[in-house]
């Protein structure tokens, strides 16, 4: 047995973690990494504490909260400081052989952090999200096969259920209850094209020689489709694993960036708004050969500021000091009871300029400027009698709504204070996307 | 509903087609195919994403500054 595991992140973008079946999903979508699961550990309340996909890399590379690394928006004008320790590196500066699968660095620089090998299968496509498992594990499996002996970390970055949702012919017929998937009577999708994102999918990807796909169901089931795609990929990664006599070694961890919405909120098969179906992310570790306590499902509040630290710690490499996240290695091999926080405090700047504080009994949700929903600027739910938080109770609870948007700005300010910030990150970038988008509209 | 309006269209037809077939006078009607569309199930689409899609797509995108 190695001294130092393997370490395989796997990020797989906008997966929600409600569709897969180890989550609760009534349709068989992910038996591969059901099994996963079950062989490991698997995080019952894990949130991105920013979203959407540079902030929250950002957070999982760096163990930091957004508003302390400061990469609140996509697309926004922070940049990560070069100081600032990123996971990689730290990995590599031990003596890990590092590779990324990834694309993430084309867009930000800093993405590419202490990788030797940069690996970027969408460079053969036109938009990088169309590059598919099959094209990523081709040249992971390659990279695995060839590595040389020592530990390795390897990042992987899966782009399948991120929209265009263009599953595999194969998949034809799966998880569709029937109905007319190009209904023109069928108007239940009219409102999301007045969405830039949902225009560009009405004018690509759901158009079809039989007419546009109209049914939310049909594209749900896309979704789903491309997701059971993934699963096998996953499959693929561990008989790989498997056949090269490292799966003992290796520690696999699949999370999620964000999830999806798919018509929840007036949110359209995106990945904004901080409802807990985009904000609540799936986190399964596996690890043969670290005692882990397999089949435990841990339910105490984590966050994704806790991957980084989690995974130096099973490295044998000390964290950074001041980080906003802690590992939660010793909860994964019982050595420590299950135990995370009382609340989750993120936000998200992209389409939104918004600010959530989630606790287990209930949401609050603090807006800095208006929404294009129309959305009111303060939303409550209980959560505890409105899981899929539909009902907005701000007007009918206001101490306890003003209670929670103190704890919000108060964190808020001893954040800042500590990072010798003087202005709320998500004021000044505000809500990125719908800036740009207006601009061009003018 | 059109698919629905077609399938009825065809067991009305089918049933008349056995109608004719019963009068002995009536001759070269064709028989019933033998393994008619399920009914109420309408064909998947195909998705086709051709590069000028795919172009579109990285253009609105771009325009919003999700990618650079």
């Amino acid at each position: 047995m190695q001294a130092k595991p393997n370490i395989i992140l796997i990020t797989a973008d906008s997966l929600r973690a409600n569709h897969l079946g180890c989550y609760g999903y009534p349709l068989p979508t992910s038996p591969h990494i059901d099994r996963l699961a079950c062989q490991g550990v698997l995080f019952e309340k894990m949130f991105a504490p920013g979203i959407p996909t540079q902030p929250s890399h950002t957070t999982i590379f760096t163990g930091l909260h957004p508003v302390t690394h400061g990469v609140v928006a996509h697309g926004g004008r922070a940049k990560l400081a070069r100081g600032t320790p990123f996971l990689a590196e730290m990995l590599l500066d031990e003596g890990y052989a590092t590779c990324a699968v990834d694309t993430l660095f084309r867009e930000r620089i800093w993405f590419g952090r202490g990788y030797e090998y940069l690996i970027d299968p969408s460079l053969h496509h036109l938009f990088y999200a169309s590059v598919t498992q099959e094209e990523l594990n081709d040249r992971a499996f390659q990279w695995i096969k060839t590595v040389p002996k020592g530990p390795f970390f390897m990042f992987i970055h899966y782009w399948d259920v991120h929209y265009p949702y263009v599953p595999p012919e194969r998949m034809r017929g799966l998880f569709y209850n029937g109905g007319n998937p190009t209904d023109r009577d069928n108007h239940a999708l009219d409102e999301w094209w007045d969405h830039p994102v949902g225009a560009m999918a009405r004018d690509t990807w759901l158009r079809t020689p039989s007419g546009l796909i109209t049914d939310p169901n049909y594209v749900t089931a896309l979704y789903d489709r491309e997701l059971h795609y993934l699963d096998e990929g996953i499959q693929a990664l561990e008989d790989t694993l498997e056949k090269q006599g490292m799966a003992e070694d290796t520690m696999i961890v699949l999370l999620a960036d964000h999830g999806e919405s798919m018509t929840d909120h007036r949110i359209f098969y995106d990945h904004y708004g901080l409802y807990d179906c985009t904000v609540r992310v799936p986190l399964i570790v596996r690890w043969p050969g670290g005692k882990l306590r397999t089949g435990t499902r841990i339910a105490p509040f984590r966050q994704l500021s806790d991957v980084m630290p989690t995974l130096l710690e099973a490295a044998g490499v000390a964290a950074p000091e001041e980080l906003d996240g802690s590992s939660f290695l010793k909860q994964l091999t019982g050595e420590e009871e299950p135990s995370g926080y009382d609340r989750v405090i993120g936000l998200e700047s992209t389409w939104q300029a918004k600010y959530y504080l989630r606790n287990n009994r209930y949401k609050f949700i603090l807006a800095r400027q208006p929404d294009l929903l129309g959305n009111p600027d303060r939303e409550l739910y209980d959560l505890e009698t409105d899981p899929g938080e539909t009902h907005n109770i701000a007007a009918d609870e206001p101490k306890l709504a003003a209670e929670m948007e103190t704890e919000i700005e108060t964190w808020l300010a001893e954040k800042l204070e500590a990072t010798g910030q003087t202005e709320d990150p998500v004021r000044k970038e505000g809500a990125v996307a719908v800036a740009i988008w207006e601009q061009h509209r003018v | 509903m059109l698919a629905s309006i077609g399938n009825a269209c065809y067991r009305n037809k089918i049933g008349l087609l056995r109608n004719m077939q019963q009068e002995p006078q009536k001759k070269n009607v064709p028989d019933p195919p033998a393994t008619p569309d399920p009914p109420g199930v309408p064909e998947e689409p195909v998705q086709v994403i051709r590069p000028e899609d795919e172009a579109i797509v990285v253009e609105r995108l771009r325009e919003l500054g999700y990618i650079d």
